[in-house]
């Protein structure tokens, strides 16, 4: 095997020296200068940076939607070059259909990839039930709350099974109180939905809780800065963020984001 | 909480009962103030008919009326239903293809500005006189609404969604059917209002212009007998007719809104 074969097969999620220029040319911005960035099959790792330092534009490149200007990007040992059927998605908006029930809205990948709706349904069910939505399959998102509409968007993020799970920020338009028990509610379910993961989040707390890695990123252009393995036991529970050692942990990524400053 | 949400309903159906009544009672009261003043002053008759006469010319007219509502209700329809046909296909035309988009819809904002009523007697010069010219007219000054507006909704679609389409591997037709589409849709309908208005002008200026029939007709022949009676009657005809199309529209909305979870 050559050195990038051995690398790729030990990363599901590879990023290898990846530059992003948007705009080449005069009024060009260089989103980012050259990261790497791996993720180990079943591992759940957070990207912790500034606003624009390019941590969406670096998920929309894993996710085949935006193509580095340099550098490559793997899943799986395969160079991304268009969107595939086996990485997920979720936004910081839960962007549902309006017209569509929650169940509806679950089932919406399946009809785009024209699998069998009917052999999905009882998935999608039992995913909604899951996360506590078993009295609203039939509701529309205007009669659901922020934060059952993003239950909704979990759900539909991975009903259709993809093996990779990429976040933007999914929690970050939610109230307090809701974003914890969102917290909870990805922690359990990622019990069960055993997947690779990676979660873009402004919140140290929230990065620190989720994940088995914390990447901090540097401002713009982003590189990575810090890569800290998270010790606590899964399953984790929620109140592990009022232990000294979870604080201490979040006072050392906090550190390391303000010596950008 | 039963409590609150039933006086909220019972209140609410008291608004709904006032927002109609409201207008009413002011419509009736200037009809009212119009009769009187006209049965204590001295004014032509030809000129401002009292309400009672405008009436009484409804019934003494009502076949003539009636028969004339057909054949501008029709054209007016054709030409609308055309329109946005049409008008859906050109703007979704320009949603996929740049170029088209680049060439056309520059000229069609442009043209959107200028008078378009000037342009009605061209069409009895190229169309006829027979009822082409004033369907084609109507299609003419109700398309450029539908096509404005569409190519709007459709371009607003929430890019994110589109992402998320993208992501999923959705081919360009799936993401037009079960996305830009539907979410376009309130655009259109109240494209369709304003179409529908505009079609109805159209087919009027037409019948002033060439027609045998129909109420935009019926109002000229009056015209030239100065029956004033019967011209007002016919322009309350065609009030009808718009507010029926309108409120079929309107009741689409309704629908429209009631589907996106709305109401
Ligand atoms: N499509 C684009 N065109 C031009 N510039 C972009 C585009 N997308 C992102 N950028 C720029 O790239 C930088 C990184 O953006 P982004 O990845 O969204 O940052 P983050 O998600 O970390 O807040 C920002 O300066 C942003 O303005
Ligand atoms: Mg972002």
């Amino acid at each position: 095997m050559t050195d990038q074969e051995i690398l790729r097969a030990d990363a599901h999620v590879l990023a290898d020296k990846v530059q992003k220029i948007f705009n080449p040319g005069k009024k060009q911005t260089i989103a980012l200068e050259s990261i790497d960035c791996r993720v180990r099959e079943g591992e759940f790792v957070s990207l912790l940076g500034p606003s624009g330092c390019g941590k969406s534009t670096l998920l929309m490149m894993i996710a085949g939607l935006e193509t580095p200007t340099a550098g490559g990007v793997f899943v799986g040992g395969k160079p991304m070059t268009k969107p595939r059927e086996d990485i997920g998605l979720m936004f910081q908006d839960p962007t549902l259909l309006p017209w569509k029930s929650s169940l509806d809205n679950v089932l919406f990948p399946i009809r785009i990839l024209k699998r069998d709706c009917d052999k999905y349904q009882k998935a999608a069910i039992d995913l909604l039930t899951r996360v506590g939505l078993e009295q609203f399959l039939d509701k529309k998102p205007a009669q659901l709350s922020g934060g059952m509409r993003q239950r909704v968007a979990i759900c539909r993020a991975l009903v259709y099974d993809p093996e990779v799970l990429l976040m933007d920020e999914p929690f970050s338009a939610l109230d307090a109180i809701t974003r914890d028990e969102m917290n909870q509610v990805l922690m359990d379910l990622w019990q069960d939905f055993k997947k690779t993961g990676l979660f873009v989040t402004h919140s140290i707390r929230e990065a620190v809780f989720l994940s088995d890695r914390v990447l901090v990123m540097s401002a713009r252009p982003g590189r990575i800065i810090e890569d800290l393995k998270v010790p606590f036991e899964r399953p984790r529970d929620f109140s592990i963020v009022d232990s000294a050692e979870f604080n201490e942990i979040c006072g050392y990524l906090r550190s390391k984001i303000d010596s950008q400053h | 909480m039963t409590s609150i949400v039933a006086t909220q309903t019972k209140s609410s159906s008291l608004a709904s009962v006032r927002d109609a009544l409201l207008p009413a009672l002011l419509f009736f009261s200037i009809l009212g103030i119009w009769e009187f003043l006209t049965w204590y002053t001295d004014y032509p008759k030809s000129i401002l008919p009292r309400p009672s006469a405008i009436a009484l010319a409804i019934i003494n007219n009502w076949s003539l009326l009636t028969s004339n509502i057909l054949p501008t209700a029709s054209v007016a329809l054709g030409g609308f239903v055309i329109a946005s046909i049409v008008g859906l296909g050109l703007s979704l035309l320009m949603t996929y293809s740049k170029w088209t988009k680049e060439a056309l819809y520059p000229n069609i904002v442009g043209f959107q500005i200028v008078p378009k009523i000037a342009w009605a007697p061209l069409f009895v010069l190229w169309l006829g006189i027979e009822f082409q010219s004033r369907l084609g007219f109507a299609v003419f000054i109700s398309i450029f609404p539908i096509i404005i507006s569409m190519t709007a909704g459709l371009k607003n679609t929430d890019p994110t969604l589109i992402r998320l389409c993208d992501s999923l591997t959705a081919s360009k037709l799936q993401t037009l059917f079960l996305v830009r589409f539907p979410f376009a849709l309130p655009y259109l309908i109240s494209a369709m209002k304003m179409s529908i208005t505009l079609a109805m002008i159209g087919v009027i200026v037409g019948e002033f212009i060439t027609s045998q029939q129909g109420l935009g007709f019926l109002i000229l022949v009056a015209f030239g007998k100065l029956e004033t009676d019967l011209m007002l009657a016919s322009v309350l005809f065609l009030c009808f007719v718009g507010l029926f199309f309108y409120s079929l529209i309107a009741y689409a909305s309704y629908r429209l809104e009631v589907w996106f979870g709305n109401k």
